[in-house]
């Protein structure tokens, strides 16, 4: 659109200039006749579909995918697009949804036409997630960062804050000018001289979300840095704030609540549980198998050969071949079957020498050898004692076809789900569970976001060693929708890794009962910053028995605190924001 | 963007006038669509629409919701054709002139003084456009001009009228001025959106002039606490002050940035029986010449005191109050803001930090 004249320049008395699209060239092209009253008359109703009448109601419901329409969620994302001009800080309890009232508010903007770049900073364990959501449930075309050319040339871009606060990031990030940023489990700007914080502050932005269910952490001065990020002044100046709204030396109490509330409602929206939205029970089963020999005699010698190749690969074998190895101890603990493949492609493989190909083929024909999993037929058993629905998950589509077949053999109706298939056949395999079939075996791909709310009872066939993929899983049935009793049952065999992994999520921060989305908040509390599939990696492949044990302990007192520190923060967070005013100034 | 009752009529028309064969069935809607138009829609020949999102996906079916790709697409293809028709208004009952004058004028309820004196047809021209106010939020509205084919005379007409039924017609050439009719059309439109850019520009710089002030106070009054508390502060930590203050007065400006477009969405020449009266003014006083038209119902040249005349071609604009400007007044903290945030960190008078509550 070329402006034909601006009011200001040719008129004195002109207000807030019109600028008028110079349409001389189509007009100077008009012949005699008309297009037809037909098409004139499409052409007024395409404009009147596409106006936009500022924030009058939400128009992306429709356009949504798998998203249940909850009235509080409806309800803050008007409150921010009209009330606080999108600038806000989400800060409902965990569970409630928070990614989805950002990805409404992002959708209503996009659909505006007021979004045209937008940047997502989630921690590194979120942001796939987060991509996948916007994708799938709201048809955003969000992409990963990969180089630091990515800045410039994607528009919806996720980044990790850790990677975009670094340099060559930096700079080039904060030289976009984005309509909206949103920072997921914003708590991590709580410090304003962090570089975390300088960073952000740096962005060039219109809008902005800040998501965290626990902005007081440690200490009030972490909810002035976040509210003061977003809008500075809104809480006074440090000093002021102290003054007014601190009652204690360790700056954990606030003064004058209720005031301080008033002044949090202009930035701040909170959705809390309540009975309404509270979820039901989650019962925890464990189904603790016995190996039988061979498959005895199968893990532990894939196991003895990881950890062999492992301490003597250390820092000089390529990655490729350390993730490999991870890969296939994950494999032997779901079944041989997914193994035995894996086993056959090392074998062939140039990353490994002559003698470690000889005993991958030798562990290759064990496993193959193997016939019958124990495992599967607990899973039978608890199947065939049970008229529920039932979703059962494993991580790898060899494992996910053994148990198919094994099912269906005793005449137990499936509808199987993994990522090789087409969005039809997925919606399909969906469609087929909610009406008749009584098990859904899907791998980790399996009903991400989707409505699986009408079952209620989950399997782990196997266990993922990232912790996050876990809470996924039960995160498909224990939602917000769900009103029936959860069940989770666990399928593990002993002496193997996925008895430590259960040891430490079940017994240390008791993974299979916290709300769904208060893992990250936890496992963000580790003071090691490796990822935890790492972490417990590297304490497996030890090669003293009282070495891995001493290790393990320390990683469970190491999550015990940190899962004490975040309930800290979450009791902070309540005590500050939502506790009656007496009893908080109390 | 409107609920899918609006979004279902235009896409079977669509679908109609781009000549696809479609039924319904199932709640979907099927499409056999000849080939030019599946490639401009990205879609098969043959496909499913679902105007309900839970349909969309069964058989492959396209939501056709609003956001959804194949409905934009719609959209934008209907906004390129069909920008320009020409039709005739049917001639409207005997009488029609006599009673309309008399309805458009405020002091007198009887047809005394009302004369009709010459019976005609005339082409007149609609210009629909698209009037977009944007800042940190966005409204939209169509406005439609028409005015008279030499472009002489232009007034604002309410949506209703805008596509009214007519019967086929041809504007003979050479006897529309497009240009000067467009122009005079903008001339209008820009008086009849005054208020309302008026309005958003007083909401925007409100909005500017609160956040500069909280902005300035925290900057002004973080820096006095850090002087009072340090007797030397880092120059290095004041200047990075004053540099983040300067920094959120420039995202202010930009945000609350307030701005007024137009664009033409789509003109119609229409052929409308007109007539030419001699009116008596009701106070006393000689007779005036005066014209109304069968469509618009507008009677120009006489004094006629409707509240839809707020253009009158050739007459003299409306007296206003004081002269409004498309600046913020000298002084203003968004003034201020704006003067700030194009000097840099260290463009302010030491002095103007020291600011109170």
């Amino acid at each position: 659109m070329v402006p034909l004249d601006e009011e200001a320049a040719s008129s004195p008395e002109a207000t807030l200039p019109l600028a008028v699209s110079d349409d001389h060239a189509w007009l100077a092209a008009l012949s005699t006749a008309g297009a037809g009253p037909r098409a004139w008359r499409l052409n007024l109703a395409a404009h009147r579909l596409s106006l936009v009448h500022g924030f009058d109601r939400l128009l992306s419901w429709p356009s949504l995918r798998g998203v249940v329409r909850y009235e509080h969620q409806e309800r803050t994302a008007l409150r921010v697009l009209r009330d606080l001009r999108g600038r806000a800080i989400l800060a409902d309890e965990v569970g409630l949804g928070k990614t989805i009232e950002a990805g409404l508010v992002l959708k209503e903007y996009v659909l505006r036409g007021l979004v045209r770049r937008a940047l997502v900073l989630p921690p590194p364990s979120l942001a796939v997630q987060w991509r996948d959501e916007m994708q799938e449930k709201f048809s955003m075309p969000f992409e990963l960062l990969r180089s630091v050319e990515d800045w410039g040339t994607r528009p919806f871009l996720i980044a990790s804050l850790d990677t975009a606060k670094r340099t060559p990031h930096r700079s080039a990030a904060q030289a976009v000018p984005w309509d909206v940023v949103i920072v997921d489990e914003a708590h991590r700007l709580k410090n304003r001289a962090s570089q975390n914080c300088r960073f952000v502050a740096g962005l060039r932005k219109k809008y902005m979300l800040l998501l965290t269910a626990t902005p007081v952490q440690n200490n009030l001065d972490e909810l002035f840095n976040l509210v003061s990020l977003l809008k500075p002044g809104q809480l006074s100046t440090y000093d002021a704030f102290l003054d007014r709204y601190v009652a204690t030396a360790d700056r954990r109490t606030p003064a004058r609540v209720g005031e301080l509330r008033g002044r949090l409602r202009d930035v701040m929206v909170r959705n809390r549980r309540g009975i309404a939205l509270a979820l039901p029970p989650r019962r925890v089963h464990a189904i603790a198998v016995r190996l039988s020999p061979a498959e005895r005699r199968l893990y532990d010698d894939v196991t003895a050969f990881v950890r062999d190749a492992f301490a003597s690969s250390s820092g000089r074998r390529p990655l490729l071949a350390r993730l490999t190895l991870i890969v296939l101890q994950r494999e032997i603990g779901s079944s041989s079957f997914a193994a035995a493949h894996t086993l056959g492609r090392m074998r062939e493989s140039d990353t490994f020498g002559l003698e470690d190909r000889e005993r991958l083929g030798v562990l290759a024909e064990a496993a193959l050898a193997v016939r019958d999993n124990v495992k599967a037929a607990h899973l039978r058993e608890f199947l065939g004692a049970t008229d529920e629905k039932v979703l059962v998950f494993t991580q790898y589509v060899r494992t996910l076809d053994y148990l198919r077949s094994v099912i269906e053999a005793d005449g137990i109706s499936v509808a199987a789900y993994h990522g090789g298939l087409s969005r039809g056949r997925k919606e399909d395999a969906v469609r087929a569970f909610r009406a008749d079939r009584q098990v859904f075996l899907s791998t980790e791909a399996g009903g991400e976001g989707r409505n699986l709310q009408f079952a209620r009872t989950l399997v782990n066939y196997d266990l993922p060693w990232n912790p996050l993929r876990i809470e996924q899983r039960i995160g498909r049935v224990h939602r917000l929708g769900q009103d029936r009793e959860v069940h989770v049952v666990n399928v593990w065999a002993r002496d193997t890794i996925e008895e430590y992994l259960m040891e430490l999520l079940d017994r240390k921060i008791h993974l299979f009962e916290v709300v769904v989305g208060e893992l990250d908040l936890i496992l963000g509390n580790l003071d090691d910053a490796r990822p935890f599939e790492e972490i417990l990696m590297d304490i497996w492949t030890l090669r003293q028995a009282e070495a891995r044990r001493a290790a393990l302990d320390r990683l469970g007192d190491a999550l015990v605190a940190a899962r004490a520190r975040y309930r800290n923060a979450a009791d902070l967070t309540e005590a500050v924001l939502d506790a009656p005013a007496e009893e908080a100034a109390a | 963007m409107t609920d899918a009752e609006a979004i279902r009529p235009f896409v079977l028309g669509f679908l109609r006038d781009a000549g696809a064969e479609f039924h319904e069935e199932g709640g979907l809607v099927w499409v056999s669509a000849p080939d030019g138009l599946a490639t401009v829609l990205g879609v098969e020949t043959r496909f499913a629409l679902a105007f309900d999102p839970a349909s969309a996906g069964r058989f492959g079916a396209e939501p056709a919701v609003p956001g959804s790709y194949v409905l934009e697409r719609m959209l934008s293809m209907a906004m390129v054709r069909g920008r320009w028709d020409v039709g005739r208004v049917a001639a409207p009952a005997a009488g029609w002139a006599r009673n309309a004058a008399v309805a458009s004028r405020s002091r007198t309820t009887d047809d005394h003084g009302v004369e009709i004196t010459e019976q005609t047809e005339r082409f007149f021209l609609l210009f629909v456009f698209r009037v977009t106010f944007l800042s940190d939020e966005k409204r939209e509205r169509l406005c439609g001009i028409v005015t008279t084919a030499d472009g002489k005379e232009a007034w604002s007409v309410e949506p209703s009228l805008w596509d009214v039924e007519a019967s086929h017609a041809t504007l003979p050439a050479g006897l529309a001025d497009h240009e000067a009719a467009y122009d005079r059309a903008v001339q209008a439109l820009r008086e009849v959106t005054r208020t309302e850019r008026e309005a958003f520009r007083r909401t925007s710089l409100a909005l500017l002039d609160e956040e500069v002030r909280r902005v300035l106070r925290y900057f002004d009054r973080t820096l006095a606490e850090i002087r009072e508390a340090t007797p030397n502060p880092s120059p290095g930590l004041l200047h990075a002050i004053e540099a983040e203050r300067d920094r959120r007065l420039a995202e202010a400006v930009e945000r609350f940035d307030a701005q007024a477009t137009a664009t033409l969405c789509s003109v119609r020449a229409m052929l409308v029986p007109c007539a030419t009266l001699r009116v008596v003014p009701a106070e006393g006083g000689e007779p005036v010449e005066a014209h109304i038209d069968a469509w618009t119902r507008h009677v120009r040249g006489a004094p006629c005191g409707c509240a839809s005349c707020v253009v009158r071609g050739g007459g003299p604009a409306p007296p206003r109050g004081r002269p409004p400007s498309g600046t913020p007044r000298r002084g203003s903290m968004a003034a201020r803001a704006g003067r700030r945030s194009s000097r840099g960190p260290r463009g302010r008078p030491r002095a103007a930090s020291r600011r109170g509550p």
